[in-house]
């Protein structure tokens, strides 16, 4: 569907209760738009409200496939069930301990309430990371057999490519025997439009090798594979569709077999729909068969490869480099440094989440720690208010093992309760990790509750436990009824657990200043990003995709009149400033480098030679863009197809003609013809970045459209106020010319952009989150051993008043700890960070993992905001009345 | 005579008014909704659609997506027809009640 909210609010939805989601939805946008005709707030209200439905139902049917039996059978049951006749003394006193545990925690409602939220928000939020991360980076994928699946990809030199040439795919595929099979797929989606239905679609569709799919051992859902005689040039023409497509197209996939489908003027015919949720690299709407025929110096495919059952990788490897060695031998000219590395096909995937999951994780991680060390500080203090309690214990003959694995239970309850909530939790937080961070090349869209995932959950639950109530037990059951059943309420201070929950305090300061550090870095370095200069102005630039069809537009005059007379047309819409086309946008469209040289002085090896990004533009786009011509001129119409010319970036002109006028030059560039061709230079612009925000914009050249016409160009429209208020009249303007032709893929170039940094952007979002919550916790845990220092103090600031202490005095007694403890974490958390921040060495952008100014800040604001919070124990202590203070108690 | 022992119907009461509405036509979940809803029967549209997910999975109903035009715009529509099954279903559970009906002890409330 190409409703990107219905695709956004479809994956919030628990996968089961997707059937119930979609036709909920398609009827909430059917009673919009015969109501009100159009997508309003209510209408997203109310899609949102669906989602929420949608889980409630969910739950109440997870509750009662869990819980309903059980409840069931229970109610049944009137008589309680009958007393064991006999317990042994250790199971007795367990359950004692277990039924005084439940007591004690019941007893004080509001701080168990507290405590076990905290704790399963934070054991939910990493057992939801944990299965993102198993499924993401250790699970299999959603393949028979995955762990036989590789991907091979082009070396240069060791440097991988990472794409393959058709004929290097099929002397690969032929020569070797290490493979049961061997698939290729086109490197990108292509952009197609479909006709014949009430409108003209625009889809996405992929190049396969009839083999891809039984390389992956993914049946059909209906219909059948591809043949190897549809693999020939002049086979009748066929395509594999999605499931998706074939319900929005089709209304039942079952009725789409044999369909007729008129795919850029072509007829093709539906031989067979994927499963539902199926998708291999890219998502799109179709697959048909690889018939081209390639040039070896072209490199557009990426291969997949099953390996025959006992090969291992090394072995296949192996094999592999041979046919290289005979290939390079055999083609010098295209093959002399190119290589195949074959990889497991799930670490190939896996990539580009591998360092932002893993970061994620650890900085959940270490939340979790802190969550547990200020749990463990909040039950010293409560430990502390219990002494009394436990030395009665203790003089009625309970033993300090006992009293150590009573208080110790009452931390197990706690872990329990809060892991049984976290596995909760953690099935929402695992619709919220993926909707940030989607995992799409993985093929994973939801990730379900497993074995491995409760195993973690109470692993985890039993670890927190261990973590944040071992040393409060410890601590606690250190008894001493002859002190503690007499000495009042300033008897009851032990010093260890002052000194223990000082110390938490610090290690507690010590992890969040890591965590800050790090996402303090990571938003410098974002800003500094989206600041970077990109060669053109992305402001009020409105971009859309026209597809033209090839059967329709046959050659290039005719496509080149089409887009004349359609920029015309733009270019008279009020609001428009300019209006141009490129074949490739900048950022959205990256890629597409052809070899280039000077032809007086072509390159003696391999160092000297340069690849420049090609792109084809109509006049005006430089204009449009807001790129600066900064010699010799634009494009024009009368550039014909003889003519062969071009126009370059700056750091090409610089490169290949220094100290002299580029303008009327030649340069060589290799278009995949077996002869370079040599081309004059009739303009220098700006350097633009076409590839990522970060790094090196490279060389860019620019053809006229009349050299290389492609048939799908996208629009580039500069306006005058609001870009996307013009679309309707640019979509007219393309009706008016054609009905035919979809006007897709529209966005402003701030979208694009924004969307290129989109993972960054998640990554910075999520550790700042992370960075926050932990700060808070570092502050709650400071102000709570601050309030309880002050507690204890009492008398003593009583005495200093009444002895003639100022205010300031005892304000400065209370913050003089409060900051001391703040300096020791800070002190404890700069060199942890300084090691840990080289970790995200490769996510930084012009930013040092060692940045001074994001150390020292982030070190002031702890200060401060320890500051704050010891103002207020430090309030308390200043309102101290002597003569209530040194009343006897 | 005693009556022959049937087994109970399979389906539950409001499976059974959505199987007698979709009879031989096939239908727009809003229009079995509205229906619904004549009988006193309100529904969240996701509460709708589970018990309709669930015929579908039972067998007794086939549910598919037609677009439609809505002021110019396509929209889908998920309409529902009976199954072999369904029909199946239905009949036995009309035969059950027909063969209670006919066995009665009861006065009927025509005959009260």
């Amino acid at each position: 569907m190409s409703d990107p909210l219905f695709r956004k609010l479809r994956r919030l939805v628990p996968k089961r209760q997707r059937c119930v989601f979609d036709p909920s939805y398609h009827d909430l946008v059917d009673q919009h738009l015969s109501s009100t005709g159009r997508r309003n707030i209510p209408f997203r209200l109310g899609a949102l409200m669906l989602v929420a439905q949608c889980h409630t139902l969910w739950l109440r049917s997870l509750v009662k496939r869990s819980f309903g039996r059980r409840f069931a059978n229970q109610t049944a049951k009137a008589p309680p069930p009958p007393t064991p006749p006999h317990t042994g003394r250790l199971i007795h006193s367990l359950l004692q301990d277990f039924r005084y545990a439940l007591r004690a925690l019941l007893k004080s409602p509001a701080y168990t309430a507290f405590v076990v939220s905290v704790l399963a928000l934070g054991i939910g939020a990493n057992v939801a990371m944990f299965s993102v991360t198993d499924a993401a980076l250790l699970r299999a994928l959603p393949f028979p057999d995955a762990d036989r699946l590789v991907m091979g990809r082009t070396t240069w030199e060791g440097r991988i490519g990472p794409s393959v040439s058709i004929p290097d795919y099929r002397d690969y595929r032929d020569e070797s025997e290490v493979f049961e099979s061997f698939a290729a797929i086109l490197g990108g989606d292509t952009g197609n439009t479909i006709t014949g239905g009430t409108e003209p679609e625009w889809v996405s569709g992929s190049v396969v090798s009839v083999n891809l799919f039984s390389t992956l051992r993914i049946d059909p859902q209906v219909g059948r594979h591809f043949t190897t005689d549809e693999a020939e040039p002049g086979a009748p023409n066929v395509v594999i569709i999605s499931h998706g497509y074939g319900e929005r197209r089709f209304g039942s996939v079952a009725e789409a077999v044999g369909a007729n489908l008129i795919i850029d003027g072509d007829p093709y015919t539906v031989v067979g729909v994927m499963p539902a949720g199926f998708h291999f690299l890219h998502e799109v709407d179709f697959w048909s068969p690889l018939r081209r025929e390639g040039h070896r110096g072209s490199h557009s495919w990426l291969t997949v490869g099953r390996l025959m059952p006992g090969v291992s990788l090394g072995h296949a490897q192996s094999q592999v480099d041979v046919i290289s060695a005979q290939l390079a031998a055999a083609y010098p000219e295209t093959n002399e440094i190119k290589g195949l590395l074959l990889t497991d096909l799930q670490e190939v995937l896996a990539e580009d989440y591998h360092l932002s999951l893993l970061l994620l994780t650890g900085a959940i991680g270490l939340v979790l720690l802190i969550t547990c060390v200020n749990i463990a500080g909040l039950l010293l203090a409560r430990g502390s208010t219990r002494s009394r309690e436990l030395s009665v214990r203790a003089a009625l003959g309970a033993s300090r093992g006992r009293l150590v694995r009573q208080l110790f239970t009452e931390s197990v309850l706690i872990a329990v309760a809060a892991g049984a909530l976290g596995i909760v939790l953690a099935a929402w937080f695992q619709n919220l990790v993926l909707t940030f961070l989607p995992l799409d090349s993985l093929g994973i869209s939801e990730v379900q509750i497993s074995s491995s995932m409760l195993l973690f959950a109470l692993v985890l639950s039993l670890g927190t436990a261990l973590v944040f109530g071992g040393a409060p037990a410890l601590s606690g059951a250190r008894a001493n009824p002859a002190r503690d059943l007499t000495g009042g309420t300033r008897a009851s201070a032990h010093s260890g657990a002052t000194r223990l929950r000082s110390g938490l305090v610090v290690l507690q300061v010590a992890l969040s200043v890591v965590l800050l550090i790090g996402s303090g870095l990571l938003i410098r370095s974002f800003a500094r990003l989206r600041n970077v200069d990109m060669g053109f102005e992305t402001e009020q630039l409105l971009t859309a995709d026209v597809q033209l069809s090839t059967s329709e537009y046959p050659d290039r005059d005719a496509r080149l009149q089409f887009f004349e007379n359609l920029l015309g047309d733009v270019r008279a819409i009020p609001g428009v400033l300019s209006a141009s086309a490129i074949n490739k946008l900048p950022i959205r469209s990256p890629w597409m480098n052809w070899g280039v040289w000077d032809p007086d002085n072509p390159p003696q090896d391999r160092s000297d030679y340069r690849s420049a990004y090609s792109r084809t533009v109509l006049p005006g786009y430089f204009d449009a863009m807001g790129i600066p011509v900064l010699s010799g001129r634009d494009v024009r119409v009368t550039d014909g197809p003889n003519t062969a010319r071009l126009v370059i970036s700056e750091a090409m002109a610089t490169w290949f003609f220094p100290n002299q006028e580029a303008v009327g030059q030649q340069v060589a560039v290799n278009l995949g013809a077996t002869e370079p061709t040599n081309l004059e230079v009739i303009g220098v612009v700006g350097d633009v970045r076409v590839n990522t925000l970060a790094g090196d914009p490279g060389f860019q050249m620019y053809f006229p459209y009349t050299q290389l016409p492609y048939s799908a160009m996208s629009l580039t429209v500069r306006t005058q106020g609001e870009p996307t208020a013009i679309v309707n009249a640019i979509r007219s303007a393309i009706q008016a010319r054609n009905p035919n032709i979809p006007l897709a893929n529209i966005a402003t170039m701030e979208q694009i952009i924004s969307r290129s940094v989109a993972a960054s952007r998640t990554l910075n979002v999520m550790l700042a989150l992370f960075a926050g919550s932990a700060l808070l916790l570092a502050m709650i845990g400071l102000y709570g051993v601050l309030a309880y220092h002050v507690v204890q103090r009492l008398h003593e600031i009583g005495v200093r008043v009444a002895l003639g202490a100022s205010s300031g005095n005892v304000v400065q007694l209370v913050l003089q700890r409060g900051l001391l403890l703040v300096a020791a974490g800070i002190a404890l958390g700069v060199p942890a960070a300084a090691g840990a921040t080289l970790l995200l060495q490769r996510q930084l952008y012009g930013v040092d993992p060692t940045d001074p100014g994001t150390f020292v800040g982030v070190s002031l604001c702890f200060a401060l905001v320890g500051m704050v919070a010891c103002l207020i124990p430090a309030m308390r202590a200043m309102r101290v009345d002597p003569l209530t203070a040194l009343q006897p108690e | 005579m005693s009556p022959q022992k049937s087994r109970l119907p399979p389906v539950t009461h409001l499976q059974f008014l959505v199987l007698e509405f979709l009879g031989n036509n096939e239908e727009p979940g809003r229009a079995v909704r509205d229906m619904l809803r004549q009988h006193g029967i309100k529904r969240s549209t996701p509460a709708f659609y589970q018990l309709m997910a669930r015929l579908e999975e039972m067998g007794l109903a086939r549910g598919k997506y037609v677009p439609k035009l809505v002021k110019g715009q396509t929209v889908k529509e998920r309409r529902y027809a009976l199954t072999a099954a369904g029909t199946r279903a239905y009949n036995s559970t009309c035969a059950f009640y027909r063969e209670k009906l006919e066995f009665s002890k009861l006065d009927s409330p025509q005959e009260a």
